[in-house]
């Protein structure tokens, strides 16, 4: 046996491993003979015996008091009366779908269509009525879908959409709510972080920024590598500086992972959307695109291609948390690693 | 996190159930150890602390989430290495350079003194990769399982093992040199 072998299982022993009792015999034994291994096996005893640095006096205090201020998030009922039971022995529900009964989901999505085309039918006639739905537009942002209807047929329109889509479809693309101030680069999205000045010599380019052309001319707005190596980008916007925009990213199994799109974000408030190669999926579990895989550190589910790999990338369905980097996407996301 | 009295699942499920003093218990229990590897990824006390709080911010939120697939202990180590790792991106913290001479060995020449041993041993710690590092962590702070620590590292077993195995190695040639000499047959 030599050293690294011994030194291997000693390391292994002192996790509370499963080591073959002759062999940790035998490495005992090398000890004896061998100065080297049995510093090692000395300085493994004195490792162990060091205390871990402690959090300072206060911190914990100063924790709790932070966590005081806010209100518990309590699950529906006590978790040994019956939610915990449930999760643990029933065949998992998708939390990521807002808790709710899967049995529900047939009829919850149209009545949410219907519910919504009912609401902008009733705000649409109500502004026009008092003649102040054209100021009200200006005020408006421009989005990728329009929530408000401007007449009869548009009205008519979202009717029939609400009525012929498919109810998970329907759901959606319904006009939930805006989608952060996103831009699409080569597929990747990033998000604006601020103004920075820089020397542009020697910029590397990452490709044209989708729907982006220049003032006077239709040549394509260039994203250049920031050069900070944390897969930030810079764009240079017409008459201001250069902005800095980082990916669009969320932490799984210790690693980094950026949100990708097929379609090329060209108007501000469009969300991403799957690409191409994975279809919507039909079923909550992800089904036929995807399966579950399992949890990110905040519980949000985690699903991978049915045939493929967490480390090519996982997709996250709609109705994430709120604190979810992809929060209010009406659209399942999709992550691959950080380049 | 040796001989606890009532288990972490226990804790859990009493503070999502509303007992504040279950969740203040979990954080007692575990802030040595949050505030540990946060410690060890910064090298800056403020930053560990500002992590450590962030850290049981997170949990206090998703607590209702936690589904008992890992361990709790497990699942805190993910999200106080994920916090790290956001805090970093965001730019919010930057761990602290570390200048190689500063790695150059320290031996513990008297290990009564608990502080100074632990004070080398902490000043080691900046000599590992940020990989071994955070294999030893999971494995010595948050008393994790090479099995458990894979998962929480979306690497393999063997990997884990590997890698705790190397940074000890390194650990023990820094604080214990001793005269190159042949190893044993």
């Amino acid at each position: 046996m030599d050293c690294p072998r011994v030194q291997e299982i000693l390391s292994a022993a002192a996790d509370a491993r499963l080591v073959p009792a002759d062999e940790l015999a035998e490495a005992q034994t090398h000890c004896d003979t061998c100065e080297r291994c049995a510093t090692f096996a000395h300085g493994l005893g004195l490792l162990s015996s060091v205390s871990a640095p402690a959090a300072p006096a206060g911190l914990i205090d100063s924790i709790l008091e932070r966590v005081a201020s806010e209100e518990m998030p309590l699950r529906a009922e006590a978790p040994m009366d019956g939610a915990l039971l449930e999760d643990k022995i029933l065949p998992h529900r998708p939390r990521a779908f807002g808790q709710r009964d899967v049995r529900a989901s047939w009829w919850a999505p149209r009545l949410t269509v219907f519910a919504t085309a009912a609401v902008f039918m009733l705000a649409a006639f109500t502004l026009t009525a008092i003649g102040y739905f054209g100021g009200f537009r200006q005020l408006l942002p421009q989005k990728a879908t329009e929530p408000v209807s401007t007449s009869d047929q548009e009205i008519a329109d979202e009717r029939e959409l609400a009525g012929t889509q498919d109810a998970d479809t329907a759901t959606m693309s319904a006009p939930i709510a805006e989608a952060p101030a996103y831009i699409s680069v080569n597929g990747r999205v990033f998000l604006p972080e601020g103004a920075t000045s820089l020397d542009d010599s020697g910029l590397t380019t990452i490709g044209p920024v989708a729907g982006r052309t220049q003032e006077d001319t239709t040549a394509p707005v260039h994203a250049y590598d920031s050069g900070a190596g944390d897969g930030s980008i810079v764009v240079h916007e017409s008459g201001a500086d250069w902005i800095v925009y980082q990916p669009v990213v969320r932490g799984f199994a210790g690693s980094l992972y950026q949100l990708h799109t097929r379609s090329p974000i060209t108007v501000p408030g469009q969300w991403p959307d799957l690409p191409a190669a994975y279809p919507t999926p039909t079923e909550a579990n992800g089904s036929p695109t995807f399966r579950f895989f399992g949890y990110d550190d905040l519980g949000v589910m985690i699903f991978v291609p049915a045939a493929g790999s967490e480390r090519d990338g996982f997709a996250v369905a709609p109705e994430t948390p709120p604190d979810d980097p992809a929060a209010g996407s009406p659209n399942w996301t999709w992550w691959a690693p950080l380049p | 996190m040796v001989g606890k009295a009532i288990g972490d699942s226990e804790l859990v499920g009493a503070a999502i159930g509303g007992d504040e003093r279950a969740f203040s218990a979990l954080v007692r229990r575990h802030a040595d150890a949050v505030y540990g590897h946060a410690l060890r990824f910064f090298g800056d006390k403020n930053a560990a602390e500002d992590a450590s709080q962030e850290v049981f911010l997170k949990v206090f939120r998703s607590l209702a989430t936690f589904d008992y697939r890992s361990s709790f202990s497990t699942w805190l180590y993910r999200v106080t290495r994920n916090v790290c790792l956001d805090m970093t991106r965001r730019g919010a913290r930057q761990p602290l350079p570390v200048d190689p001479v500063d790695l150059s060995p320290i031996p513990i020449a008297d290990f009564s003194d608990s502080v100074a041993t632990r004070d080398a041993l902490e000043h080691a710690m900046q000599a590992l990769s940020p990989e071994d590092r955070a294999a030893l962590d999971a494995v010595t702070l948050f008393d994790l399982t090479y099995e458990q620590a894979a998962q929480a590292l979306g690497i393999p077993q063997g990997t884990v093992k590997s890698r705790v195995f190397r940074a000890r190695r390194l650990l023990i040639s820094l604080l214990f040199p001793i005269e190159p000499a042949e190893g044993g047959a």
